[in-house]
């Protein structure tokens, strides 16, 4: 499991890209999927999920559906067009990323 | 495995606790939660078990810190937003609650709106002059018996000596009408009508006053004789589409008067109209009173200098009129200044030009109007109060309050508010919607445009700002602050039933309906009692026709020729219409063998010799006047309450004589005469008059209307139309104004047929409101108390005793609020009657009807609540409890 230190940046970036591959899902479900995908490596807790999520709603990324499920109600959330913008531009900050770091642990020689 | 309502309530509960009210994260945090115990129970873990594991899952004070992160992404926007969404689904959750509050809140505040709107009308008269420092010159007589008389007539010449004299009096305008209508005609064009809106008037009403002229000079119109301004409708009338400038109009066939000046239609909001103003300089060359100080029958409008005491100068009229008129006329008299914005809602001056408002009658309907509304509040505050307290046992007993104070005053302002929002946009439709039978009622032309009466917008957020704090934060404070011990002991219970601020408010609503009821039962049955009362003559199939310029020595010819018409069965020719008429004042002097004279100021009636058989009027002593004895052209018929002024006795009477000064064709002279009979007293004034000594003689000169007694009503019509072409034959070419004196009779009591009907809406409405709020109340109640009706039940207890049961709190309510209401609608009550000098007892048993009506309502509507609750299977309700 990696350091939530580490990991806090890119949070953002791995809700979005999970909800750019479903129609709609709930907050338990994102984090499952995510358990999943990363094979346990990487947890989103609650604490970071709800306010990052709220966060994107406020901002457009992403927009909530309210779901009767049994005597409660559920929140789905599904990334809108702004959301898919900036989950493209994220992942290509992101790579760009990886790539310096890549250079900064293995200089190629001068 | 799915969690049930219950369990999904206590994890909801458990969040509330630890300070989760942002309701979308709550939403989350549940849903998430609930997942976590579902998969956890489908294990074969307990729900008790599963619960806590999941909440362990997250760090200690995990989730009061995604709350605040949450909370601080978030704008104050969404924020509201969300709030407001909650608040929304809560008051589509509470359906009957909310209707009873909007519904509520939106009637009274209609009404609000609509009072408001007439009150602003009422009290904006004539604000709108050019000059705004014009007061009008008023006179009070002071009568031998103590009453004083307030009139705005004054004498003609008492103006413009004033401004001669008083140098803080600027300059003096006049006007005179004439009681009658008016004969003018357009000789050119060969057009004549009877005109009731002509009057005489100065220049300076021009300057004074917001008359706006589209043609002619503003400054100069009125300063000839032989000149007047007409509206434009009077333009079209006589002069169809040609210039009227410079052209003439007849007065009464002898008066030239060339039109110098055409107005705009005078504005509703002035406190006398005019579609005519002749000069008044015109008036010297055939009225031949008008240098006389004495006769009082013009109106003095005086423009006074800004910085002028009034005061002071009105305590200089005594010294002015000594100087002029002498002779102790200040003993009785006196005249003072009234403002002109002042004139319309001022009651007891007679002689108006324009009827006005009496200011107590828009004092009632304001306080209607708050009446209303507050008992709206009363509803919407009582059933907030009885929500919270439910929810404060509820969550209370889990020991927490922290998270419910913020919950509970951010939604239940909410809540108010956007009910609030909803009733204030309902009832300006609502408003826009009775606003004409509004306007039929009071007989106004009130517009909509008055909803944009800035002050109005400002009165109605402050309505719907104290509505919303009082309804939202008053219980939702209330609530939280019961400690959480007592809420532990379940003390909230004993609360919800010993909820004083509640039962306080119910009382107040109680004591309001009360009164209202008393009131309007009193004022319907007055009414009742004026439009029954013997009048002391026969109104009965008696049409009125005015005669107009039918010459003086043609009347007796007209006499006879409709009385040779086989419907009508009896014609009379008097001085007045008798009802709601004024009649003539002069001063009589009584002398008899034996006795000293005595002088008596009375009510003068010219009549003709058919009077009493006309009017089947009631001869106590004496005889009726007899054309074959021919002293009786001066002969006398007085009333009996003359007799009782005088002192005397029937038989007494009939050997006085009376002397008195009358205006014949040729000017002034005494005319003496003896008494030859006593008639029985009848109403000649309305019935808030009381009957004053009256003097009946004949006098041809004094010949305005023509009454003919018609033989059935089944040939009404065709006795009308034959009267008509009867008349017309004596003043060709006028409509011929006739009316049925019992219709006249009915409009004289329009005021109080007003009153009763806007006091009986507002009862309706009033009583409508509290009930409504008592249902709800009782509704909550009975679903809070359903398991003691349960157990009631098991218990052996039928569905009336738990009625009973239920009851038995409302109507000690009732009763007491009962033992406020009775002296005060009496005290009320009483007073008004004392207006009347005609009046029912007090009718006691009003108040009885009131309290049985009040209990028998209560208790049928707990009855309608609690029979439902009452009829439930008690073991369904004890099991789900």
């Amino acid at each position: 499991m990696y350091s939530s230190q580490l990991l806090k940046g890119t949070f953002q970036t791995i809700i979005l890209k999970v909800l750019s591959e479903h129609k709609r899902m709930y907050g338990y479900e994102i984090t499952q999927k995510v358990k999943a995908l990363s094979n346990n490596e990487i947890v989103v807790t609650e604490g970071s999920l709800y306010p990052i999520l709220h966060k994107m709603d406020e901002m457009g990324w992403v927009t909530a559906e309210r779901v009767t499920i049994g005597n409660r109600t559920r929140r789905y959330y599904s990334l809108t067009r702004s959301g898919s913008n900036s989950l493209k531009l994220k992942i290509d900050e992101f790579e760009r990323f990886v790539n310096t770091m890549k250079d900064i642990f293995n200089p190629s020689p001068a | 495995m799915e969690l049930t309502k219950n369990q999904v309530q206590l994890i909801e509960q458990d969040l509330i606790k630890r300070g989760i009210h942002y309701p979308p994260l709550k939403e989350d945090l549940l849903d998430h939660i609930c997942t976590e115990v579902e998969t956890k129970m489908t294990e074969g873990i307990k729900f008790q078990d599963a619960h806590q594991k999941a909440l362990s899952l997250f760090l200690p004070k995990e989730l009061i810190h995604t709350h605040t992160k949450t909370m601080q992404t978030l704008t104050s926007f969404s924020l509201l937003k969300s709030y407001a969404q909650t608040a929304y689904r809560s008051i589509l959750r509470r359906k009957t609650n909310s209707f009873i509050n909007v519904f509520g809140l939106t009637i009274s505040i209609a009404i609000c709106i609509l009072i408001f709107i007439f009150i602003r009308y009422e009290s904006s008269y004539d604000q709108q002059h050019p000059e705004p420092n014009i007061y009008r010159l008023t006179s009070k007589t002071t009568s031998d018996n103590g009453q004083t008389e307030n009139t705005a007539f004054t004498g003609a010449p008492w103006g413009p000596a004033l401004v001669e004299e008083f140098p803080e009096l600027l300059d003096a305008g006049r006007i005179m009408k004439y009681r009658l209508d008016v004969l003018v005609s357009n000789k050119s064009s060969n057009t004549s009508f009877y005109e009731s809106d002509l009057i005489w008037g100065d220049q300076q009403l021009l300057n004074f006053f917001k008359i706006d002229l589209i043609v002619g000079d503003q400054k100069n119109a009125l300063s000839q004789p032989n000149t007047v301004v007409i509206s434009e409708e009077i333009a079209k009338k006589y002069f169809g589409n040609t210039d009227p400038i410079g052209k003439v109009l007849t007065y009464n066939s002898e008066v030239d008067l060339v039109v110098s000046g055409v107005m705009r239609t005078m504005p509703e909001k002035m406190h006398f109209e005019a579609d005519l103003i002749c000069s008044f300089s015109t008036l010297k060359s055939f009225w031949q009173i008008i240098d006389n100080w004495t006769i009082r029958y013009y109106h003095t409008y005086l423009k006074i200098q800004e910085d002028a005491e009034v005061a002071k100068i009105e305590a200089r009229f005594p010294d002015f009129f000594d100087r002029h008129i002498g002779n102790g006329w200040n003993q009785r008299r006196s005249a003072f200044l009234q403002r002109v914005t002042d004139i319309h809602l001022t009651t007891g001056t007679s002689n108006e030009l324009k009827p006005g408002t009496n200011k107590q009658y828009l004092y009632i309907l304001g306080s209607v109007a708050i009446i209303i509304l507050f008992l709206a509040c009363a509803n919407f505050i009582n059933l907030n109060i009885a929500r919270s307290l439910k929810r404060t046992k509820e969550v209370g007993i889990r020991k927490v309050m922290g998270g419910l104070r913020t919950d509970l005053v951010h939604q239940f302002v909410l809540e108010s508010g956007l009910m609030t929002l909803l009733s204030l946009i309902l009832s300006l439709g609502l408003a826009q919607l009775l606003l004409p039978f509004f306007n039929q009622l009071l007989g106004k032309k009130l517009t909509i445009f008055g909803l944009f009466d800035p002050l109005l917008i400002v009165y109605i957020l402050l309505i719907a700002i104290t509505v919303s704090l009082l309804a939202g934060l008053y219980p939702a404070i209330k609530a939280s602050s019961v400690g959480t011990i007592l809420a532990l002991k379940g003390k909230s219970t004993t609360k919800f039933s010993k909820n004083s601020v509640g039962d306080g408010l119910m009382f107040f609503q109680f004591v309001i309906c009360a009164i209202l009821i008393i009131s309007i039962g009193i004022i319907k049955q007055q009414q009742h009692y004026l439009l029954a009362k013997d009048l002391g003559y026969s109104q009965e199939q008696l049409l009125m026709i005015s005669t107009n310029n039918i010459a003086t020595k043609e009347l007796p010819l007209v006499k006879n020729q409709l009385l040779s018409l086989p419907e009508v069965t009896n014609v009379s020719i008097t001085s007045h219409k008798l009802a709601g008429d004024q009649p003539y004042y002069s001063s009589y002097i009584f002398s008899g063998s034996g006795m000293s004279n005595d002088t008596l100021g009375l009510g003068r009636l010219h009549i003709d010799e058919d009077f009493i058989d006309t009017y089947d009027l009631k001869l106590i002593a004496g005889r009726d006047y007899n054309p074959l004895i021919s002293t009786d052209t001066t002969s006398f018929l007085v009333n009996e309450k003359t007799l009782e002024m005088l002192g005397v006795t029937p038989g007494q009477a009939l050997d006085m004589t009376i002397e008195y000064l009358t205006q014949g064709e040729n000017g002034r002279y005494p005319r003496a005469g003896r008494i030859i009979g006593v008639l029985a007293n009848f109403h000649l004034e309305s019935m808030h008059q009381e009957i004053d000594g009256l003097v009946m003689d004949i006098q041809p000169a004094r010949a305005h209307f023509i009454a003919c007694k018609l033989l059935d009503k089944g040939v009404n019509a065709l006795a009308i139309s034959k009267i008509e072409a009867e008349v017309s034959t004596f003043a060709p070419g006028t409509a011929i104004d006739h009316f049925f004196m019992e219709d006249l009779y009915g409009n004289l009591y329009s005021n109080e047929k007003k009153l009763d009907i806007l006091i009986s809406i507002a009862s309706s409405v009033a009583i409508i409101i509290a009930f409504m709020g008592l249902f709800g109340l009782v509704s909550q109640l009975a679903a809070y108390k359903k398991s003691e009706i349960g157990l009631r039940k098991v218990l052996g207890a039928n569905a009336l005793g738990i009625v009973f049961m239920f009851s038995y709190k409302y109507v000690k309510i009732i009763l007491v609020s009962l033992l406020v209401a009775f002296p005060l609608g009496y005290h009320w009550m009483n007073n008004w009657l004392l207006n009347y000098p005609y009046r029912i007892d007090f009718p006691h048993f009003t108040m009885l009807a009131t309290g049985l009506f009040l209990i028998g309502i209560s208790i049928l509507t707990i009855g309608l609540v609690v029979r439902k609750a009452a009829n439930a299977n008690p073991i369904t309700v004890l099991r789900e409890d």
